[in-house]
């Protein structure tokens, strides 16, 4: 296994979108029992010190935040879905926020797009960055692509991802972020903070 | 063969390192990507859509470059690639720059990154982008997937687009990415849509 030479005090674990409608209704993240091996670095993270910072979606009454010009939002507008406090968007309860963690709400796909991600990052002089979260292929991969520009040093845990199918999944992990960034599992993780 | 619906006063497209490194790729003589994106090129400028050409080009030394981006810190700095002034990274001389177009260099994959595309875009208060670009899963999808989050309506011309290496790259972000994120379309929809 592995030692991914984590810096501690540099280091932050981000979580994304491990929703509890991921858990019911996402065939793949149930069989890799994704949600479990999440629970297992929050775990390790937090007895290291390393912090965790939840990243989440949910659209207010009316939809405020998309524009008409964006495809794939409007669809989630048309349909009523990842409305703000809704159990869609619930944090899954192995993996929820503890006292004092950082929740970031997000109005677009890429959690660093007018957010207070970075603001957060910067303020605690994180340069590695330690991603777990569903879908792999949209919110994962578009969080690599831009920290990866943005100079972090970004571990992608795969083992803490999933996607509506595995083929998405896997192309990924196999064709575009090894290119890009450190693919790891959560046992890595686990090893490099003990 | 559909409509575009394109507000030419707001519209602009973006030309992604079409460079003639890129040439001899398979898919991309196979395709055609160059003529197909010339013909767009063409188009355009008969019905006043701005071009912008987007390039990369690391300096002597690579001062761009951070030890922590594993691709550009790695592979591309490591192995003296994607030099300013290199013939990898000289547009093609089908899809050259006209006169007056703007080129554009840019220090990451996403074109949107610490440049001064964003600028130039709002500066011509522009609301649709058109891509066109090698590769199709790299600085296409990284603008793609920038520019949905930014409010850009987005259209991708598919056969304008090629990636590295393998086909399959290619397709599989078409069809399972960029189709979900944004409007995919091809050179004779824009060509048709700007006549």
């Amino acid at each position: 296994m592995p030692n991914l030479n984590l810096d501690k005090s540099r280091t932050a674990v981000l979580s994304m979108g491990l929703f509890k409608g991921v858990a019911a209704h996402t065939q793949m993240a149930q069989e890799r029992d994704t949600i479990g091996k999440a629970r297992k670095v929050l775990d390790a993270a937090r007895a290291a010190s390393v912090p965790v910072i939840h990243v989440v979606i949910g659209f207010r009454e009316g939809y405020p935040e998309v524009s008409d010009r964006n495809k794939l939002f409007s669809v989630f507008k048309q349909n009523g879905i990842f409305k703000m406090g809704s159990e869609q968007v619930e944090i899954h309860d192995d993996v929820k926020p503890a006292p004092g963690e950082v929740v970031v709400s997000r109005p677009r796909v890429n959690p660093f797009y007018n957010s207070e991600l970075g603001s957060i990052l910067r303020a605690k002089h994180v340069d590695t960055l330690v991603l777990m979260g569903v879908p792999t292929n949209i919110i994962v991969e578009s969080t690599a692509r831009w920290a990866a520009d943005a100079d972090y040093r970004v571990i992608i845990l795969e083992d803490c991802c999933a996607s509506f199918n595995v083929e998405a999944h896997d192309w990924t992990l196999k064709n575009i972020l090894p290119l890009l960034v450190d693919v790891a599992s959560s046992d890595d993780f686990l090893e490099s903070i003990r | 063969m559909a409509n575009l619906n394109l507000d030419r006063s707001k519209t602009a497209v973006l030309s992604m390192d079409l460079f003639k490194g890129m040439a001899n790729n398979p898919m991309v003589q196979e395709r055609n990507t160059m003529g197909n994106a010339r013909k767009v090129l063409d188009a355009a400028r008969v019905a006043g859509v701005p071009v912008i050409h987007v390039v990369i080009g690391f300096r002597e030394g690579y001062p761009e470059v951070s030890d922590r981006n594993k691709l550009f810190g790695g592979m591309i700095k490591k192995n003296g690639l994607m030099r300013m002034g290199g013939e990898q990274v000289e547009i093609h001389d089908l899809v050259k720059p006209a006169p007056g177009e703007v080129v554009v260099n840019r220090p990451r994959i996403n074109p949107f990154y610490n440049s001064e595309l964003p600028s130039l875009l709002k500066a011509k208060d522009i609301e649709t982008v058109v891509l066109m670009g090698i590769s199709t899963n790299f600085v296409v999808e990284a603008a793609v997937r920038h520019a949905a989050d930014a409010d850009y309506r987005v259209i991708v011309l598919e056969d304008c687009c090629a990636s590295h290496a393998r086909a399959e790259d290619h397709d599989w972000t078409i069809q399972n990415v960029l189709s979900r994120l944004v409007d995919v379309a091809s050179s004779d929809d824009f060509v048709e849509s700007v006549r």
